[in-house]
């Protein structure tokens, strides 16, 4: 049993492919996606724990991203990472405003920073999943 | 038949004359000018006076002040030299002003031997003498108080100073009458000798001459004058000039050193630009890079070939990195939160992190810090970076150990503090002096240094409206100089407030 699903949006293959293994490494179910679109069409057919999307993509950027996958999936958290010091903190707002989390990873990440935050963020899911199943494992 | 005028001054001449007179008696002297009654005795006295005459006149025309025009002088040498010849009690010479007014300049008083002046008369109230004397060389009167030409002058002149005779002999310069040589004779009525009024009009040409020459000299003077203060005025225009070239050459300066500046400031901008786009186009491969990296390094073991090949890749990607991240730093460097900040604080937080590397060196710290300082207004983070990136560039300064003094003064006259860092390192040649605030400037070996930590420091302190520069010399060490601006008490008590509403 995976210790959760995580999907990567990314236009940068290397990128993709690198956060993956990581991902991998550490016992997650990961998968990639090249471009927004790519991302929603992998969230129709499976469910994802958390998102990691980049900022700026051809077409649908990462805000509009995560307007898009907290309409469908709220339950799905998504975290902005990018390269553009300048341009995360100017679509800061308007990301969380569209549902996005608050914590932001800055590229290039440290050593071991990708699974500390996601070991933190799986805490929290499992944590409000078990507060959502709660009242029918009593009942 | 002709016997020269000057032959007749010398006694041999005389003689010569006498034995001529013996046996011509029908020689009339009134051809040559003098009386035809003279006889034998008078010709004698009468030869000595006209000689006596002469002679003074040859002295006078020698005289020094005469020669050289110093009327003051040669008035009273004239009026003495005339009053003892002609044998008179007072010669006074006049001169007539463009008002017509006769003024006395010099009289001369034999029997007391004094001289005076000051006395005036105006030209318009006596015409009859005036007449006289525009008409003719000299006036002979025998009895002033009575000729028509003086009696004007009987009761306010001639009867207070019991004047009987005069001779007056008018001055003529460039034919003009400018003025009049007055001898006066007191007591009883005098006769006036041919040679007498003949000298009186000698004398009256001398004082011409010597005004003549006292007028060129005051023309000369004024020349001269006009001619110094010519001199002394392009003297001073030429050091109004020379200093204007040198204010102007300063400026000149000033400006190029200004364009020199907004070039590194354009410069500087430029790269920020180019900083946020490379950054944003090289973080995301860099991150993929570090990632599979570190991923790929652990599943060797660390002895291995493919581990230390793996752990090289590594280290020169996190150098892109680091690169990276401090090009970031020009495109931060406006979008910082400022705080007041205490320098001391700032330093002694980057010591702190940094004491390893610089003990580690063999490298003494030094502080010396002045005490009561104001805090300066700026972002904290980043003065920490350039007291680190200082700190660094004096560690790699001194490879062999040595001494960094940092030095916290405050510049009350100039509103700021003042923050000094002096290494002993090897010190910057002079030609690479001016590039070391310059973006990728390094003399550091390859993959040692980013050439930007000076320059990113330079930004940020300009960034805080303040000053870096630096000084050094080779083999003796380098110091930085850093000027940090602090708040006057208006804008200190203006930004609390600020501070309050926001709170």
């Amino acid at each position: 049993m995976s210790k959760g699903k995580i999907l990567i949006v990314d236009d940068e293959q290397i990128v993709l492919t690198a956060f993956r293994i990581e991902l991998e490494q550490a016992g997650y179910d990961a998968r990639s996606a090249l471009s927004a679109k790519e991302a929603i069409a992998r969230l129709l057919k499976e469910r994802f724990d958390i998102v990691y999307t980049d900022l700026i993509m051809p077409e649908i950027n990462g805000t509009q991203l995560c307007h898009q996958i907290k309409r469908l999936f709220p339950e799905t958290e998504v975290v902005l990472f990018s390269g553009n010091p300048y341009e995360v903190e100017a679509q800061h707002e308007a990301f969380t405003a569209a549902g996005g989390r608050d914590e932001m990873l800055r590229k290039p990440l440290g050593e071991g920073v990708l699974i500390k935050v996601t070991e933190n963020l799986m805490k929290e899911i499992n944590y409000k999943k078990n507060l959502a199943r709660g009242p029918s494992h009593v009942s | 038949m002709l016997i020269s005028y000057k032959l007749l001054f010398s006694n041999q001449i005389y003689k010569i004359m006498k034995i001529i007179l013996s046996k011509q008696k029908q020689f009339n002297l009134s051809s040559l000018g003098y009386p035809s009654r003279i006889v034998d005795e008078d010709l004698f006295l009468w030869f000595q006076r006209v000689q006596s005459q002469q002679n003074t006149i040859v002295q006078l025309a020698k005289n020094d002040a005469v020669a050289n025009g110093h009327f003051d002088e040669a008035k009273k040498v004239i009026t003495e030299a005339a009053a003892n010849v002609l044998i008179v009690e007072r010669v006074s010479i006049w001169l007539l002003s463009d008002k017509s007014e006769l003024h006395c300049v010099d009289l001369y008083e034999r029997s007391a031997d004094h001289h005076s002046n000051g006395m005036s008369f105006n030209a318009e109230d006596y015409p009859n003498y005036f007449h006289a004397l525009e008409n003719g060389r000299a006036i002979d009167v025998y009895d002033a108080l009575t000729d028509h030409r003086t009696a004007r002058f009987a009761s306010n002149y001639l009867l207070p100073n019991n004047v009987k005779s005069v001779l007056n002999a008018a001055i003529r310069v460039k034919g003009k009458t400018v003025g009049v040589v007055c001898h006066e004779h007191v007591g009883k009525a005098r006769k006036w000798s041919s040679d007498e009024i003949n000298f009186a009009g000698e004398i009256a040409d001398q004082v011409a001459q010597v005004l003549i020459h006292y007028k060129r000299n005051q023309a000369e003077e004024s020349l001269k004058r006009a001619h110094d203060h010519l001199e002394k005025r392009v003297k001073e225009r030429t050091l109004e000039l020379v200093e204007e070239i040198a204010e102007r050459k300063k400026a000149q300066a000033n400006e190029r050193e200004l364009h020199v500046k907004l070039l590194q400031a354009e410069k500087l901008s430029a790269l920020g630009l180019l900083a946020a786009g490379v950054a944003h186009e090289l973080n995301s491969p860099l991150a993929g890079l570090l990632s599979l990296l570190r991923t790929y390094k652990k599943r060797y073991s660390p002895h291995s070939e493919d581990h230390k090949i793996i752990s090289e890749m590594l280290i020169s990607s996190e150098h892109m990195a680091k690169i990276v991240k401090d090009l970031n730093q020009f495109s931060k460097a406006s979008e910082d939160e400022r705080t007041f900040v205490d320098l001391i604080d700032v330093i002694e937080t980057t010591l702190s992190f940094s004491q390893y590397q610089l003990i580690n060196g063999n490298i003494k710290i030094v502080k010396n810090y002045a005490v009561h300082l104001p805090p300066v207004f700026g972002n904290k983070s980043q003065l920490q970076q350039v007291v680190l990136n200082v700190l660094t560039n004096g560690r790699d300064a001194m490879a062999n150990g040595g001494v960094m003094t940092i030095k916290l003064q405050h510049d009350e006259a100039h509103h700021c503090v003042v923050l000094t860092f002096s290494d002993t390192g090897m010190g910057i040649p002079k030609e690479n002096l001016s590039r070391i605030f310059d973006p990728f400037f390094t003399t550091k070996p390859r993959g040692k240094g980013t050439g930007l930590g000076l320059s990113v420091s330079h930004g940020i302190i300009e960034s805080h409206k303040g000053e870096m520069t630096v000084d050094s010399e080779v083999d003796k060490g380098t110091s930085f100089t850093i000027r940090l601006p602090t708040l006057t008490t208006e804008a200190l008590n203006k930004r609390m407030g600020s501070l309050h509403e926001q709170g």
